[in-house]
């Protein structure tokens, strides 16, 4: 039976092959309920145990128990076929033959499944006109949450778009002066290095970043991680995460997309304090503070990655240094420190505005020599920020 | 008493060997209301009340009790034949986060030690130190955001005192210099949201000198113990 299916498989065109596996991803979900559903039906029995005979009882388990290896065997088989598929890593990626399509892959790290493919599927896999528009809006009001997210704040659609163009052509105009030639990653990461000393740069291979995060209370290991990961010891193709650590102040990720490029792909900030598995580039951190300023950052990620795409690594890291005074400079609106914020949190300015940060001349990593200078960044409390665009 | 110097200055070694402690500590403040008078019980339980209000004016959100002792320990010179280099003043001090530890301020020299919680029993049992008066520091642990703040009454029968006292964490930080600015907007603010409220007197907030007891820019419970201390001696 499944030696007849796989055959079928390997003549099939493209999106007949993804439907066979969208379809496969249901049955592993059914299977997931049922197995739940068995779990449960066996806890019931296990707790009313006092009130029945207990051989009735012990047959209940016993069935149970077996329909629920049944659905784990059959689970295992499904996840052996999806296996080969490649769904369920990127083997596909790297044969080359991929299907034309984006593979429907789950990465290690929760990123998004592309809507593309999803598209063709709804439009070649015979789905009615209903299938197809539910699944293009939850799609794209998906994806636009995660990518658009700042479309959220406008109250009027029509200025914002004017105005974006308008400050697009004066922003391209003053980056393609000085950012002049198309840098590469390790120019890009070391000259930071040379010019930010107050910061320490450390870059990592995707997975590597994962056995460090967990271990990062243990002092005496934590040394000799780092050493292993500062700048010039993983080689610039493999570089997939790079952090940004300014002691006592924060620490930041910044995820690239593919690796060893110069594209950003995420970014999130952390206390230096903190540790724990949510310490990567899509994760939170507990704390309100770089709780706000990573949905910011989303926000000037776009917006970098809008204006001049070649440079945005270079744009992201300028404006992750401002906030090195996260704690000390006082927000441009009100001169102080704390604020009290309409969602109840006291922060201190948390927003640096990024359009007055990509029209700074390219080699702002350094302090300015005169602190009160124009050169400085402007720093906001949320309450305080003037939407720039408007 | 000798021994008890020499194993003193043993733990002193064997921390500054280890290293800093592996878990990082978010930097606290402890300030008190100082009024003109003494405080009795009335005053004190007003100005409580007060307080709380302001903070739940912060959105404070209220976390669990608490309880710090400060214990004073008087050397016994009676069996000594020569006169030996003792502290004169030792304040021992435990803490409701570290149960397992005790934490001793000596005045001369500048000290603070941390120790076993056993370790004042075997005091008492060598008899090198006696034990004396003692403060209670006893409150109610709120969550404001990224601060958590410790409100409660400073007393002792025995010294006949009775003081309001705050103390004021923000967590995301464990540096004491960076986090300098924030500390300083939030007592501004609280003392703001005091003042309207028209009780008198004023918030108090101590500058110990760290750096003259040794004590390095990361914040430990070793500093806790350093301002508690402090606050000690504007309290008697």
């Amino acid at each position: 039976m499944e030696q007849q299916k796989s055959a079928v498989i390997e003549g099939d065109a493209p999106p007949k092959q993804v439907a066979l596996a969208i379809e496969r991803l249901g049955k592993a979900s059914r299977l997931f309920a049922e197995i739940r559903l068995g779990v449960d039906r066996l806890l019931e029995v296990v707790i009313d145990l006092s009130e029945q005979e207990t051989k009735t009882a012990l047959d209940l388990i016993v069935k149970g128990d077996s329909s629920i290896r049944c659905h784990f065997q059959d689970l295992l088989i499904l996840g052996k076929q999806l296996e080969e598929f490649g769904v369920l890593n990127e083997s596909l990626r790297s044969r080359g033959d991929s299907w034309g399509l984006h593979m429907p892959l789950v990465c290690p790290d929760g990123a998004v499944v592309a809507y593309a493919w999803k598209r063709q599927l709804a439009g070649q896999a015979g789905a009615s006109a209903v299938d197809r528009t539910r699944l293009a809006l939850k799609a794209f009001t998906d994806q636009k949450k995660r990518f658009f997210s700042h479309l959220q704040d406008e109250s009027s659609g029509q200025t914002y778009g004017s105005d974006l163009s308008i400050s697009k052509k004066r922003a391209s105009r003053e980056d393609s002066e000085s950012f002049g030639e198309h840098k590469n990653l390790s120019d890009v990461l070391f000259s930071l290095q040379k010019e930010a000393s107050y910061m320490n740069v450390f870059t990592y291979k995707r997975l590597d970043w994962r056995k460090i995060a967990s271990s990062l209370t243990d002092v005496k290991n934590i040394d000799s991680l780092k050493e292993k990961n500062s700048l010039g010891s993983v080689s610039m193709n493999e570089v997939a995460i790079i952090e940004l650590f300014v002691p006592s102040v924060f620490r930041a990720f910044i995820s690239l997309h593919p690796a060893g490029s110069t594209n950003p792909d995420s970014v999130a900030f952390f206390s230096p304090d903190e540790e724990g598995n949510h310490i990567h580039p899509n994760g939170k951190s507990l704390f309100h503070v770089f709780k706000y300023i990573k949905e910011h950052a989303d926000r000037a990620l776009q917006y970098f990655c809008g204006v001049n795409r070649n440079a945005s690594l270079s744009l992201l890291l300028n404006w992750i240094c401002s906030y090195r005074t996260l704690y000390s400079q006082s927000c441009c609106g009100c001169g102080r420190i704390l604020f009290m914020e309409s969602v109840r949190v006291l922060l201190p300015p948390v927003y640096r505005s990024y359009l007055q940060s990509s029209s700074l001349k390219f080699s702002s990593f350094q302090t300015p020599k005169n602190e009160q200078s124009s050169e400085r960044i402007s720093a906001y409390h949320i309450g305080c920020y003037v939407d720039e665009r408007l | 008493m000798a021994t008890v110097k020499i194993v003193i200055n043993k733990i002193r070694q064997s921390k500054n060997r280890e290293g800093a402690e592996s878990g990082a500590m978010p930097v606290k403040w402890l300030l008190h209301w100082k009024n003109i008078s003494n405080l009795d019980k009335k005053m004190a339980e007003d100005i409580l009340s007060e307080m709380l209000k302001s903070i739940e004016r912060m959105y404070a959100v209220k976390e669990g009790p608490w309880k710090n002792t400060l214990s004073f320990f008087h050397p016994n010179l009676k069996d000594l034949k020569k006169p030996t280099v003792c502290a004169s003043e030792c304040l021992g001090l435990s803490l409701y986060e570290d149960p397992e530890k005790f934490f001793f301020v000596l005045f001369p020299p500048k000290l603070v030690v941390e120790v076993d919680s056993n370790y004042s029993l075997l005091m008492n049992h060598l008899g090198s130190y006696k034990k004396g008066n003692f403060i209670h520091f006893e409150g109610t642990r709120y969550r404001c955001g990224d601060f958590r703040l410790r409100l409660g009454f400073a007393s002792s029968v025995s010294l006949r005192i009775k003081a309001v006292f705050m103390e004021i964490e923000y967590l995301p930080i464990s540096s004491i210099k960076t986090a300098e600015p924030i500390m300083e907007g939030f007592i501004s603010l609280l003392k703001l949201l005091m003042s309207q409220t028209g009780i008198p007197g004023n918030f108090v907030c101590h500058d110990p000198k760290y750096a003259e007891f040794e004590l390095p820019d990361q914040y430990s419970s070793m500093h806790t113990a350093l301002q508690y201390s402090y606050l000690m001696t504007q309290l008697i």
